[in-house]
C-alpha cells in the first residue's frame, strides 16, 4: 500500500542513504482516550529491516519508545544506483507494512 | 548405488548439526530475541540490566547527535555513530521515560554503523546510547531539556 511508507534512496561516492518514514499510531498502551477516558491498547511497530536485493543489511527491534510514524535513517556501502532497498515492519498486533525505492 | 549405508548416515548428522550449528549463530548474532526483559521493565537501571545483564559498559567511541532542547518530546531526533568496526548492534534508551528501553538496530552486511530515529522523551533526561562491537559494550550519553514531554 503506497501509504503505509516514504522511502527514498540516494547514492553518493560508495555510500548509499536511505531515508523512510512510516505510517503508524505508535501507541505505547499508557495513554488514555481524551473522551472516554479508557486506556488506548498498545500499537506500535516491534520489528523493523531494511534489505538491498533481498539481503538483509539493517533489522531493528523496536518498543514504545519509538516516535509516532517512524522516521528512520541508514547508511551502507557496496551498492549501486538502480539497486533496490526495501523496509519491511511488523508490528504488535501483527499487522505488516511494506517500502521499496530503488537507488538514485 | 556405489556409497555405503552407514557414510550415507554420518553424512546427514554432519549436514544436519551444521544446518542446527549455523541457525543457532544466525539467531544470536544477526537476529537476537526481541529484547521483553528490557522493555518490561519501567526504571532505567533494570531495563538497561534487561538489555546487557551485568555486561561492563567503556565509555568510549559511541557519538550521539541530539538537541540540547527539545521543544517537542513526542519527536526528538536523535542521531547515534561510532568509530568501533564490527559494529553487531546500537540501543538506544531514555533515563527517565516510564519505558527506558526504546530501540535497538543490528548491523549486517556492508551497512554502517550509524542510525537516525526520532524517539519519544517524557521528561528532560539522558539519551543513552549502547554499542556491542567485537563482543564489548560501548557507551555515551547526550543530555535532552524537554520543554514539552512526549506522551510516552
Amino acid at each position: 500500500m503506497a501509504d503505509e511508507m516514504k522511502i527514498r534512496a540516494k547514492l553518493s561516492g560508495s555510500t548509499t542513504t536511505v531515508k523512510a518514514i512510516m505510517y503508524h499510531p505508535m501507541e505505547s498502551g499508557s495513554r488514555k482516550d481524551k473522551e472516554t477516558g479508557e486506556l488506548i491498547p498498545a500499537h506500535f511497530i516491534k520489528e523493523v529491516k531494511a534489505e538491498l536485493n533481498g539481503e538483509i543489511i539493517i533489522s531493528g527491534d523496536w518498543g514504545t519508545g519509538v516516535s509516532k510514524n517512524p522516521y528512520w535513517s541508514f547508511e551502507f556501502d557496496g551498492a549501486k544506483a538502480g539497486d533496490t532497498v526495501k523496509i519491511t515492519w511488523t508490528d504488535n498486533l501483527g499487522e505488516t507494512g511494506v517500502g521499496e525505492a530503488v537507488i538514485k | 548405488m556405489n556409497f555405503s549405508k552407514r557414510k550415507f548416515i554420518q553424512g546427514s548428522l554432519y549436514s544436519g548439526a551444521i544446518a542446527i550449528l549455523g541457525k543457532a549463530t544466525f539467531l544470536q548474532s544477526a537476529f537476537a530475541e526481541w529484547p521483553t526483559a528490557a522493555f518490561d521493565e519501567t526504571e532505567y537501571g533494570p531495563a538497561l540490566k534487561g538489555l546487557i545483564g551485568d555486561t561492563e559498559l567503556l565509555e568510549s567511541n559511541v557519538t550521539i547527535d541530539a538537541p540540547a532542547i527539545a521543544e517537542n518530546g513526542a519527536t526528538v531526533p536523535v542521531k547515534v555513530s561510532t568509530d568501533l568496526d564490527n559494529v553487531e548492534w546500537i540501543s538506544l534508551l531514555g533515563d527517565k521515560n516510564p519505558r527506558p528501553w526504546i530501540s535497538r538496530f543490528y548491523f549486517h552486511g556492508k551497512s554502517k554503523p550509524f542510525v537516525s530515529t526520532r524517539i519519544k522523551l517524557r521528561e528532560s533526561s539522558n539519551v543513552v546510547a549502547i554499542v556491542k562491537a567485537d563482543g564489548k559494550l560501548y557507551t555515551g550519553k547526550s543530555a535532552v531539556k524537554v520543554t514539552a514531554g512526549g506522551c510516552v
